[in-house]
């Protein structure tokens, strides 16, 4: 199967600080793939770089073959990236702001408009100034947003982070349609339970070192635990010891 | 590319439909024109309420020569029989000197034709039949002033004398404190009597003129001269002043401020819309976007130039509106505008003008793009905007220095000042109203140069992760540890 993302010893340092060390790991077209760990593990380093916004220190990441330092704006066009603490320009009304993302990505069918309008599930709010909407609302916004223009890879950190109960199971489940339509997802996720109901495989990051990639599954057998929960803890544990 | 800028810059454009940025632009307007009309209105009621209550002198004459001989009165008298309709505002009040000098009054026999009891247009002269014996007369002066007189005059005993013997002559004037010194409608009254002052010096010509030469006609001794001036400007005679003609285009104080205007406009707007993208966590998403991080910066740039024209214009307009309402001569000024603009128009090279407007773009580009700048190294809107203040500053400061230094299109400060891109702009006035197009090219050209060098620094650093990681933050405060009562730290 096609490679939708390849990572080999990535390291990204900052000026005192080094957040990635050396991590390798590879996502398969069509896969949802889950990155897991405590905060300050990487994970949101590693996304940004994916993104193209940060630069890696060493190492070799790729986008669909495309090399992320030298094809960056390539990838961007194929990439759809949802920071964990997003914002929306408050001035502009829902609709607009959508309207105005589906003329960056060059879609001219409405079609993907009305499909950003379901995803979002505003209601008439949608009319609204985003300077109105509530944290839940302009994170449904957004994700609809990444969702609308059907990208060949969808970077999410956190996704369904301030969104109700109700609201994140649908999100879910949109995510997993979306996978069904060919979009392959990179996820970051505190959510263990949504990581195991929505990933294929998982890495768990740790102070910038991957410690375990597989199935969620896999995991579960390996550590002879009922959740990944459990995994995640073992692994963070055993890191520390 | 093409439809990837233009969405950008009709992003940026949305700034101007603001309810923020709208009010941001009417309410100083509005302010402005406020108080030109406050100040002109108040201007205007004050002297009313002067002209028809009338400004009380009380002339104290202390001149010894019969009043049908003496100078002061024959003045008074003149201006009487002028039907000068500046004097009727004036109640005088006489309080004279019993003559005693009757050498003096022979001598001015011959000009004691007019009579003090004819009808006045000086709205009041009265004899009170007080007579002034005595000096100094400051007594005189405090009991009068606190009952009600505006001013007194004191006129010397030696004042018909000296017109006699063609010295100049004193007078003393006491004016009334206004109510509140700090006004400025109180020294509107010390103006109106400063006129009387010099009528009263205008008409002692006019009576020393038809008394030695009584075949001249009287209005050519109050205007013998009527000016109707022209100005040679490049090889072209333009009817006006230098000052009418160059004063609409605000050599001095127009087209300065408003460079200073333009470039604070362009680079905070820049600076506070990056923190905005910062501070509301819309940078990451535009990064990640499938546009070019140079069409960003274009298209910011762009919407920028445009956004920081129009409030430039708009607070010029407001300006402008308080100049006029300020100076209630609104019809005379715009005439005079109208004039210089349609006659200059004719003369400047429309190169030239093409040129300054293309130099104005360009500064405001300069000027958004260092407010990019100053806006990716900052985190937020205030940090941004605080960064711009101290790029802005030192830069757009020198366009001060153009109002008050004269300086040449040739003085070499201009090659200097030229460096500084904000005040390029003024620079190409200065070559374009000398007709040096070379010179505007010259400046133009450069400003392009930094234009493009700020352009590529600009998508250089968009290129960057630094536009993201940013560079100014204030630094938490953490709080040293303290134990007990914070005296002595104790290891054991």
């Amino acid at each position: 199967m096609r490679l939708a993302v390849r990572v080999k010893d990535l390291v990204k340092r900052y000026k005192n600080f080094t957040a990635v060390r050396g991590i390798s790991f590879e996502i398969r077209e069509g896969e949802i793939f889950g990155l897991i760990g405590p905060n300050g593990a990487g994970k949101t380093t590693t996304l940004r770089i994916i993104a193209t916004l940060l630069r890696p220190t060493s190492g070799e990441v790729s986008v669909f073959g495309y090399d992320i330092t030298k094809d960056a704006e390539k990838i961007r066009a194929l990439i759809s990236y949802l920071p964990e603490e997003a914002g929306a320009y408050k001035d502009m009304t829902g609709i607009e702001y959508l309207k105005f993302m589906a003329e960056v990505y060059g879609v001219d069918d409405s079609s993907a408009l009305d499909k950003a309008i379901e995803i979002a599930d505003l209601g008439p709010d949608i009319y609204n100034k985003v300077g109105t909407y509530s944290k839940g609302m302009i994170r449904k916004l957004l994700l609809a947003r990444a969702l609308m223009t059907a990208p060949k890879l969808a970077i999410l950190d956190e996704p369904t982070s301030g969104l109700d109960v109700i609201n994140a199971v649908r999100i879910r489940n949109i995510i997993k349609n979306e996978r069904n339509r060919g979009t392959t997802f990179l996820i970051s996720s505190h959510n263990m339970l949504e990581v195991a109901y929505l990933c294929d495989r998982v890495a768990i990051i740790h102070k910038g070192r991957i410690f375990e990639i597989g199935s969620p599954e896999e995991l579960m057998r390996k550590y002879d635990v009922d959740n990944l929960e459990e995994v995640f803890q073992r692994v963070v544990i055993s890191v520390e010891e | 590319m093409r439809s990837d800028l233009l969405t950008i810059i009709k992003k940026e454009l949305r700034i101007l439909k603001r309810r923020e940025f709208l009010f941001g632009i009417l309410m100083p307007i509005l302010i402005l024109y406020a108080i030109g009309n406050i100040v002109g209105t108040g201007v205007k009621s004050t002297v009313e309420e002067i002209t028809s209550r009338g400004i009380n002198i009380t002339v104290i004459c202390a001149d010894p020569a019969p009043r049908n001989l003496s100078a002061f009165l024959s003045v008074i008298n003149i201006i009487n029989l002028s039907q000068n309709e500046e004097a009727n505002v004036y109640n005088i009040t006489l309080i004279m000197s019993e003559p005693v000098n009757k050498t003096i009054g022979e001598l001015w026999k011959s000009i004691g034709e007019h009579n003090l009891n004819v009808s006045s247009i000086i709205r009041e002269i009265r004899e009170i039949g007080e007579v002034f014996s005595g000096r100094p007369p400051e007594e005189k002066v405090r009991s009068l002033l606190s009952k009600g007189v505006d001013v007194v005059i004191y006129v010397p005993e030696n004042f018909t004398w000296n017109v006699l013997l063609g010295k100049s002559t004193s007078i003393y004037t006491y004016y009334k404190s206004p109510e509140d010194p700090f006004s400025m409608f109180g020294n509107i009254k010390t103006g109106i009597v400063n006129n009387f002052i010099e009528l009263l010096g205008k008409t002692l010509n006019y009576f020393m003129i038809t008394r030695y030469y009584p075949n001249f006609p009287p209005n050519f001794v109050y205007s013998p001269i009527v000016e109707h001036p022209y100005t040679y400007y490049r090889g072209e005679i333009i009817s006006g002043s230098p000052e009418q003609v160059f004063g609409a285009f605000g050599a001095g104080f127009i087209i300065p401020m408003m460079m200073f205007l333009l470039a604070m406009y362009a680079t905070t707007t820049a600076a506070t819309n990056m923190g905005e993208e910062k501070e509301n966590k819309t940078l990451e998403t535009l990064l990640t976007l499938p546009i070019r991080r140079r069409n960003i910066v274009i298209g910011k740039v762009f919407g920028m130039i445009i956004v920081a024209t129009a409030m430039a214009i708009f607070y010029m307009a407001g300006l402008i509106l308080y100049m006029k309402s300020l100076t209630s001569s609104v019809s005379e000024e715009g005439e005079a505008i109208s004039i210089s603009f349609s006659s200059m128009t004719n003369i400047l090279s429309p190169q030239g003008i093409i040129l300054l407007g293309f130099g104005i773009v360009l500064t405001a580009g300069i000027g958004a793009m260092m407010g990019l700048i100053a806006g990716a190294f900052s985190d937020s809107v205030r940090t941004a905007s605080t960064i711009s203040s101290f790029i802005i500053m030192p830069l757009a400061l020198p366009a001060f220095f153009f109002m008050y230094v004269p300086i040449t299109s040739g003085d070499p400060r201009l090659y200097i000042l030229m460096l500084d891109p904000f005040m390029d702009p003024i620079v190409i006035m200065k070559g374009l109203f000398a007709g040096n197009i070379m010179f505007c090219t010259i400046s133009v050209a450069y400003l392009l140069g930094v234009f493009f060098v700020l352009l590529y620094v600009t998508a250089s650093l968009f290129n960057s992760e630094r536009v993201i990681l940013g560079g100014f933050k204030k630094k938490k405060r953490i709080p040293k540890q303290r134990f007990g009562l914070g005296l002595v730290r104790i290891k054991i």
